[in-house]
């Protein structure tokens, strides 16, 4: 794969944040949702001033930390933005890095199925922000259903097994209460996920 | 960064090389950091020790010796240099090789004798030290030529170039790209030495992703402060922490 494609950033040394032990965090551009408070708002702005890499430039980059991947059994990390929006790049990466690397995804999972069927096959992990299970507090919060979501998770599942999965599922000010967060974590319980992430947002 | 975290990252990485080293019965000394300072977890010395500790794994292969890393073989890939190293039990077999581009040589010294060459030295802009294993890529009409790392010393020579006019990258992480364009390499005469053209990199532990304008309030994925467990974003006025 020759195309290049924006990063919002590559972060290294993030032990134990990402996966299993040292990881490199890629976030790429772009993004399906319109979260109210998102984290990583570049991920959404122009790209002009944006780094841009193909697979192989990435794997260079990133490369330099092998040592500590293969000595941890960590890898990469690809994020955003949606990494699963950039499929056919985490496939080219794959091919790069082997599988020596572990390689994990951070997305929303509100991408077309498709997406999501390609990146269990090279993908390790996925950490999953469902923002809420609920469709109108989803639809408020990030602008879009989340019926795909909840699709696309079933089939995850299915389909890597719970011990590949984790599920965040914040508590976010103005939008959802403890109740909804409460109802969220037994929704997904019952879908079968083991490991669930509770976190906040905290609002100053 | 908050220092203490940093700190913690650092002592976490120079563990894992002392484990490697000692998995390997590698004989290599890994002083204690006496840096009081903000800390980005890793440094130009951390960085060569890493480096240092690949070439010498590379050099154990290429003499036929086992090389291992949490329990796991290595091996070197084709064209390989001491970045290349790479895990064998465990590479899809199926898949292409991709590896580090080759170096024109690893340890900075002159390849070839013939035709035109740069000779660089790369140092930290700041301190001045030099920086072993600096990405260099040379280009020509946009159309990639050839490319190298620097060597311990970060000197790094091209040799056997055409005449005309290049455009070179340096590129290291956890410093800020430079591009210098319009260089023109020198004719390589017995009596006649290449010039060592100085470049200077600026160290940017906030931004490891070359150019990217970052700012702690506002991009919080290389928010150092963070190190990814509290991310923070200033909205509408409304400051969000998200806590993972």
């Amino acid at each position: 794969m020759e195309e290049k494609v924006p990063f919002i950033g590559i972060s290294r040394h993030r032990i134990g944040i990402d996966g299993v032990g040292v990881t490199t965090l890629a976030a790429f551009h772009g993004c399906p949702l319109k979260c109210r408070y998102c984290l990583n708002p570049s991920c959404s702005g122009p790209t002009e001033n944006l780094p841009h890499y193909t697979p192989e430039e990435l794997y260079r980059i990133v490369g330099v930390d092998n040592l500590y991947f293969l000595a941890t059994k960590g890898g990469v990390c690809f994020g955003g933005g949606e990494p699963l929006l950039r499929i056919g790049f985490m496939e080219a990466f794959r091919e790069c890095c082997g599988r020596s690397w572990s390689l994990t995804a951070e997305t929303s999972l509100n991408v077309p199925k498709k997406s999501v069927e390609r990146a269990a096959e090279v993908v390790d992990d996925f950490i999953i922000d469902c923002k809420d299970t609920n469709p109108d507090i989803y639809r408020s919060y990030t602008g879009l259903d989340n019926a795909q979501m909840l699709d696309n998770l079933r089939w995850l599942l299915e389909k890597m097994g719970p011990e590949h999965i984790i599920v965040r599922v914040p508590s976010i000010s103005e939008y959802n209460t403890e109740a909804d967060t409460r109802r969220s974590v037994g929704l997904l319980r019952d879908m079968g996920v083991a490991h669930i992430d509770e976190f906040d947002y905290i609002v100053r | 960064m908050h220092m203490n975290r940093g700190k913690d990252t650092c002592r976490h990485l120079k563990t894992i090389r002392r484990s490697i080293a000692e998995e390997n019965g590698i004989e290599m000394e890994f002083p204690e950091c006496t840096y009081r300072g903000s800390c980005a977890g890793t440094c130009p010395r951390c960085e060569m020790e890493a480096r240092q500790l690949e070439n010498e794994l590379a050099r154990r292969l290429s003499l036929g010796k086992l090389a291992t890393v949490a329990g796991i073989a290595l091996t070197l890939a084709s064209g390989a240099n001491a970045s290349t190293i790479e895990a064998a039990s465990s590479k899809m077999t199926s898949l292409p090789e991709c590896g580090f581009p080759t170096p024109t040589n690893v340890v900075g010294i002159a390849a070839a004798d013939t035709g035109y060459a740069f000779r660089f030295i790369v140092k930290d802009a700041e301190t001045e030290e030099a920086l072993p294993f600096v990405n260099v890529i040379v280009m020509k009409d946009g159309k990639r030529v050839t490319g190298g790392q620097t060597g311990f010393d970060g000197m790094l020579t091209i040799a056997g170039l055409e005449d005309g006019e290049y455009s070179i990258m340096f590129s290291y992480v956890g410093y800020i790209r430079y591009v210098q364009e319009g260089m023109k390499p020198v004719l390589l005469t017995r009596k006649k030495n290449v010039k060592i053209v100085p470049i200077l990199l600026r160290y940017s532990p906030m931004n490891l992703t070359e150019g990217i304008p970052i700012s702690k309030e506002t991009d919080p994925l290389v928010d150092m402060e963070s190190n990814g467990i509290i991310q923070v974003k200033e909205i509408e006025g409304v400051k969000v922490k998200a806590q993972y």
